[in-house]
């Protein structure tokens, strides 16, 4: 058996020209942020893609751990992509610390509002949001994360290499743990990094949503990376249109418990109209670009997306659910913009093009990096786990996904 | 064409009996492809790939539950607007009388009833359902269909269907059914 897997045609000219574009999107965000006059764009721009791209990492860390729980079908044909996504780590944790050199240390004012206090409200929560503590609690989520990368990672390898069936005990056992500390380090991870940029303002539904956000923006990636790799030994073998059906569902849920989540964390604060909890939305709405985007995530990152993916059809063409994966990836990036960029910009009734235009350029460059990193771990190991016994059961036709009966169509 | 059988009980159709999903699956895509249309397959579990073998790539059933679902929104939203806004204009809170983000849980709530009610309702009624008879119980064998056994009958109301060359077709099938019979009405 071959130990490495090539990357088909498109996925390789990604990775070559990964580092390249990488280095002139960072260079471009670099120099843009500074020729407007504004240092702290390339930060909040950095944090910005390293929000999505860290969700990518964490959202795969937690779809292994779930794969490890359930041994499901759906999730063994993406089983190397997720794993190689969390051992893309590093890329984010890089991004962090240039973010937390920056910004935190660096004294530019993305957390100014509880670095240097003026509210009250704000004074009271000092104990919890100051830099020595926030900053402990940044490498304790990282090496928690770190450690679960790593052991399900070494395992993953060690049942590739010596074939013992006993490992995926292992998997078995540590799996729910690892999945509870997601939950927990993810919730306060969002609170520190993301919330307290608002600290007066709060929101239960925040944590929720950074999962949600993490695992969609996971299944659309995975979807248009299965579509490129379903070619491809030995995943090609067991490979289904059935597979991909799954993840327009998966898909499709997502985005439904995004909407309900969004809305009702809207309507909390909207019929309560509390001081401290409504400028959040007045924020949000308070020029013209910022009212476009909540129209586009009601229509775009709602009914467009749920519309379509309720058809079946849709679902079972791959090429069609590529589309509308692109669109959903499309409408994560928009929601992540809305969910800082007003925040960045309180009080501010300017619409931020330049921010938008450093923003591309910077998720270019740390995209193009992340990729290319990606990519490269992608080829270490094959691309299904032929080793773990799980597997036969998962993939045979019992189950309703017989393989090769019926070929994936590309209309 | 079913007149060749004069004297006797009318006919419903000619059935194969298989022991193997694979089979049954294989003689309904080999029928599907001689022409055959009006025909259906029975078996004890759902077998992959057979709805679509017999030809049953379609329903109208999205759009009962499209309507259902439009009908319930319009609905719960009205509800709400009628009560509000005409019957009893409140001020709760500053909020403006006609506050439609207030609406949307109750009308999304009676989407998804009238929606879930329909398409439950008219995939029953779709089905056929309630159906107390049916020919195939006259077939022979056939309460074996839920435990171990695989039926496909092609229907005499099939343009194609002809006594004689029917039943060679299905006797002549590969893999061989083990028992090729009439059913009668």
């Amino acid at each position: 058996m071959s130990n490495k897997t090539t990357l088909p045609d498109r996925l390789g000219l990604i990775r070559t020209a990964g580092p390249v574009v990488g280095a002139a999107g960072v260079a471009a965000a670099l120099v843009l942020s500074f020729a407007f006059g504004n240092r702290e764009l390339f930060f909040h721009a950095t944090f910005y893609s390293f929000w999505i791209l860290n969700g990518l990492c964490l959202g795969s860390m937690a779809f292994i751990l779930i794969h490890h729980l359930t041994a499901g079908s759906w999730s063994f044909v993406a089983q190397r992509v997720f794993e190689a996504f969390t051992r893309t780590l590093p890329i984010p944790a890089v991004m962090f610390l240039i973010v937390y050199l920056g910004t935190v240390l660096g004294g530019h004012h993305m957390y100014d509002a509880w670095v240097h206090p003026d509210s009250h409200t704000v004074k009271l929560k000092l104990e919890y949001l100051n830099i020595p503590f926030w900053t402990a609690r940044a490498v304790f989520y990282f090496a928690v994360w770190f450690t679960i990368i790593h052991f399900f990672n070494k395992w993953s390898r060690e049942l590739e290499t010596t074939g013992n069936a006993l490992i995926t005990l292992k998997f078995r056992t540590w799996a729910p743990f690892g999945l509870i500390a997601y939950c927990l380090t993810m919730t306060f991870a969002a609170v520190d990094w993301g919330q307290s940029i608002e600290p007066e303002w709060f929101s239960t539904m925040y944590a929720p949503l950074t999962w949600i956000s993490q695992g969609l923006t996971t299944f659309a990636v995975t979807t248009l990376l299965l579509a490129q790799l379903q070619h491809q030994k030995p995943l090609s073998r067991y490979i289904h249109v059935d597979h991909f059906h799954i993840y327009g569902t998966f898909m499709c849920g997502f985005i439904v418990l995004w909407t309900y989540m969004s809305f009702s964390q809207f309507l909390i604060i909207w019929s309560g109209n509390l001081p401290e909890e409504i400028h959040y939305y007045l924020d949000r709405s308070n020029n013209q670009l910022y009212r476009a985007i909540i129209l586009i995530l009601m229509l775009g990152h709602f009914l467009l997306p749920f519309m379509v993916l309720l058809q079946r059809r849709i679902k079972r063409n791959v090429t069609t659910l590529c589309w509308v994966a692109f669109w959903v990836l499309a409408m994560r990036l928009v929601d992540i913009f809305f969910w800082f960029v007003p925040a960045f910009h309180h009080g501010d009734t300017s619409v931020p093009w330049r921010d938008m235009i450093v923003y591309a350029c910077a998720l270019v460059g740390f995209g193009g990096i992340f990729f290319w990193y990606f990519l490269g771990q992608l080829t270490k190991l094959p691309l299904l786990a032929l080793n773990d016994p799980r597997l036969y059961e998962a993939l045979s036709p019992g189950h309703g996904h017989g393989a090769g009966e019926e070929v994936a169509d590309h209309a | 064409m079913h007149d060749s059988h004069d004297n006797g009980p009318k006919v419903f159709g000619i059935v194969a009996e298989y022991d193997d999903p694979d089979a049954v699956l294989k003689a309904a895509k080999l029928a599907y492809a001689e022409g055959y249309r009006e025909m259906d397959a029975y078996s004890p579990f759902p077998v992959h790939g057979l709805a679509e073998a017999l030809g049953m790539h379609k329903t109208r059933l999205p759009w009962f539950t499209l309507a259902a679902g439009l009908t319930g929104a319009a609905t719960g939203f009205l509800l709400q607007y009628i009560g509000n806004v005409w019957h009893y204009p409140y001020d709760i809170g500053g909020k403006q009388v006609f506050s439609w983000p207030m609406y949307l849980p109750i009308t999304f709530e009676a989407t998804i009833l009238f929606a879930a009610f329909t398409t439950g309702f008219a995939m029953i009624f779709l089905n056929g359902l309630p159906m107390p008879y049916h020919a195939m119980f006259n077939a022979k064998n056939f309460d074996r269909a839920t435990s171990d056994r695989f039926f496909l009958c092609i229907e005499t109301k099939d343009r194609k269907f002809d006594a004689h060359k029917t039943r060679e077709f299905l006797q002549r099938l590969q893999p061989k059914p083990l028992d090729v019979s009439e059913v009668s009405e």
